[in-house]
């Protein structure tokens, strides 16, 4: 006696399976469009809110007296917090699967413009107004090209979480074009991680020393925390 | 690295549209009412032989003797042999006593391994159908003539009963109480296409004359059972599975004894796999040889793919949380303390999320029909249980899988049984 092969439940298996994965193949499309579009407007946002510190500092430039730093420091730190927050959510996006590489592309753009426009104000406005925050850039590249460069960025964002708004960090990537090529070569960016730490360049540093760095002679309350306790060298002298 | 990646991604993608594929042929047939067997009731009672092969079975073996005599058939037609294997515990004692009281035939023999104790009940059989049963297995008094009357085709070779674990109480235990319900569910889809690929050990039932003509019980690269009902399938004739006869059976209560029993039964199914390699993508062996040879033969590398993707995700996120943790010396209490919730649906990575979620629908429907099937009550302590088995049973499993691979490709496949 044969057994019997019926073909058209294979083919029905296969055509449902077929249906599901187009489905999901499909449904990530959509999510992923909708995921860029709220990036997008999310970068909107952010435009808008650098334009209303721009203009409130192009505002107070024109006065001699009774400028009013600290509302325009609030402004700005608040608008460089929304920034901070959608680069979580662009490296969020950054290390998933993309079935679209072109509209990431324009939002990385997009988003190291946005970052640039910050980094330059954030000079005029220690200028204007006597800032005393630490401004630092730092050039990174992908993981795979950059091996201290994962490390370097959790040490940044370490040092971000203890010193708050005394510290301004913009993240380049060494990749991108236009004002980021121009900047390379100002600061001699030969490799990757180079930090700009208060116009001074430096290679891969670990969160303890940036701290040593920044607070050199500032009075942020961490800082006094930071330079009241003794550095490891300190201690092995000591118990030496 | 992004070869690596590529390789890992199209590893993932294959492995969850092979799965996908297998479980929706199979649940296809869920509404395939034509091959539903009805109940039938027994006009006249045939004869049957139960052997019963004893390895150091001194804890169990009262219970299976008196399971045995308290079944619902004419005594007359009911001849039991019980074969003691060259036990080195009291097995042939209390069998001995147990004789005086039940009244069953003992073959007493040297160690020679299980296949070769049920040949020698075989050789003595003379009756139309021939049972195997397990000495760690307790028979309900009315499965045998359920069973019987499951023959109701002459192609019809074995009929297999529901196997349950007897008195789960240990995690170990209680997984493979879900997993033997699943396997049922799976077995009587399977038999409406005629291909499911084991008659266990616990209470099947032979014709007689079919497995004579065979050539009898084989080592079967130490899974006998599923090399017999390789060697059926290879003859096309047919295994059924009844759903109203039950059979306990002890199940390994901790991981070690487990493993040994895996180990010999993964690695089995792979050889017999091997050895009857000639019925894969045959034509004359249906759906047997079509799509369940195959399966059986990849269904360790697609659990063990399953479950790699899913730890080595979590892994990478777990590793990543770690290094930044010990790069910031560990101080939980700033992390904490600027810790921000937010929550983006976005940021869920789609690839993960969708083959995550499909192939946890295929679980929770593959357990929910399970237990319906098997008239399983769902409580608290199950639905615990099934949370468990679905994330903790299936990783022993994969590492099961992972083993029996290192035992076949390292040592020598007659040196691990044991």
């Amino acid at each position: 006696v044969r057994k019997r092969i019926e073909a058209t439940k294979y083919f029905i298996a296969f055509l449902i399976t077929f249906l599901l994965f187009i489905s999901g193949v499909l449904l990530g499309l959509n999510f992923q469009y909708k995921r860029a579009q709220s990036l997008d407007s999310a970068m909107q946002d952010i435009e808008q809110s650098y334009g209303s510190v721009l203009i409130q500092y192009q505002y107070m430039q024109h006065l001699e007296e009774e400028r009013d730093c600290d509302a325009l420091n609030v402004l700005f730190q608040d608008s460089l917090e929304q920034l901070n927050e959608k680069r979580e959510k662009l490296e969020a996006y950054d290390n998933q699967d993309r079935l679209d590489e072109v509209d990431f592309k324009v939002l990385r753009r997009s988003y190291t413009t946005s970052q640039l426009n910050y980094w330059l104000l954030a000079k005029k406005l220690r200028n204007l107004c006597n800032f005393d925050y630490s401004v630092i850039l730092y050039f990174f590249d992908k993981p795979e090209q950059c091996n201290e460069c994962e490390d370097q960025g959790i040490h940044l964002d370490y040092v971000k979480k203890l010193l708050e708004d005394d510290v301004l960090i913009f993240a380049l990537d060494g990749n991108e074009e236009g004002l980021v090529t121009m900047l390379k070569k100002n600061y001699n960016v030969t490799h990757y991680p180079t930090l700009i730490i208060d116009e001074e360049k430096h290679d891969f540093k670990r969160n303890q020393e940036i701290l040593d760095l920044i607070c050199d002679g500032k009075s942020h309350k961490v800082c006094n925390k930071f330079n009241n306790a003794p550095t490891s060298n300190q201690s092995a002298n000591s118990s030496a | 690295m992004e070869l690596l990646e590529g390789i890992s991604k199209a590893i993932i993608w294959t492995v969850y549209l092979v799965i996908l594929y297998y479980t929706i042929f199979w649940l296809m047939f869920l509404f395939d009412k034509k091959v539903v067997p009805k109940v039938r009731k027994l006009k006249k009672f045939p004869k049957v032989t139960i052997a019963v092969p004893c390895y150091n079975e001194a804890g169990n073996i009262s219970r299976t003797m008196k399971t045995l005599s308290e079944l619902d058939y004419p005594k007359d037609k009911v001849r039991i042999i019980a074969i003691n294997d060259g036990s080195t515990d009291n097995t042939l004692g209390i069998l001995r006593k147990l004789q005086k009281k039940y009244g069953f035939e003992i073959i007493n023999q040297k160690n020679k391994g299980k296949y070769r104790a049920l040949n020698a009940a075989l050789v003595k059989t003379t009756s139309e159908y021939f049972v195997c049963l397990d000495a760690d297995s307790f028979v309900m008094h009315d499965a045998l003539k359920l069973m019987v009357a499951d023959f109701t085709n002459p192609r019809i070779a074995a009929v297999m009963p529901v196997m349950k674990v007897d008195k789960p109480k240990t995690w170990m235990e209680r997984f493979q109480h879900l997993e033997y319900m699943t396997s049922i569910f799976l077995k009587v889809l399977m038999q409406r296409k005629d291909a499911i690929p084991v008659a266990p050990g616990p209470f099947t039932i032979y014709k007689t004359d079919v497995i004579k003509k065979l050539g009898a019980f084989r080592k079967g690269n130490y899974v006998e059972d599923m090399e017999m009902a390789f060697r059926l399938q290879s003859e096309n004739y047919l295994l059924r599975q009844n759903l109203d006869a039950i059979v306990y059976t002890k199940a390994p209560p901790k991981f070690m004894g487990y493993y040994k029993q895996r180990i010999r039964w993964y690695g089995g199914t792979i050889m017999n796999c091997i050895d009857y390699r000639r019925m894969f993508f045959n034509k004359k062996f249906g759906d047997f040889g079509f799509i369940q040879l195959p399966m059986l033969l990849i269904a360790g590398a697609l659990t063990l793919g399953a479950v790699s993707m899913v730890w080595v995700l979590k892994f990478k996120n777990l590793y990543h949380q770690f290094k930044y943790l010990a790069l910031t010396n560990f101080d939980i209490v700033t992390l904490i303390r600027k810790m921000k919730l937010v929550f983006d649906p976005y940021s869920f990575d789609l690839l993960v999320l969708f083959t995550s979620f499909i192939l946890l629908l295929i679980a929770v429907l593959l357990i929910f029909l399970s237990l319906k099937m098997n008239r399983e009550k769902m409580d608290k302590s199950l639905v615990v249980t099934t949370v468990f088995f679905m994330f903790v049973y299936s990783t022993i499993t994969a590492f099961v899988f992972l083993n029996v691979f290192r035992v076949l490709l390292f040592r020598k496949f007659n040196t691990w049984y044991k």
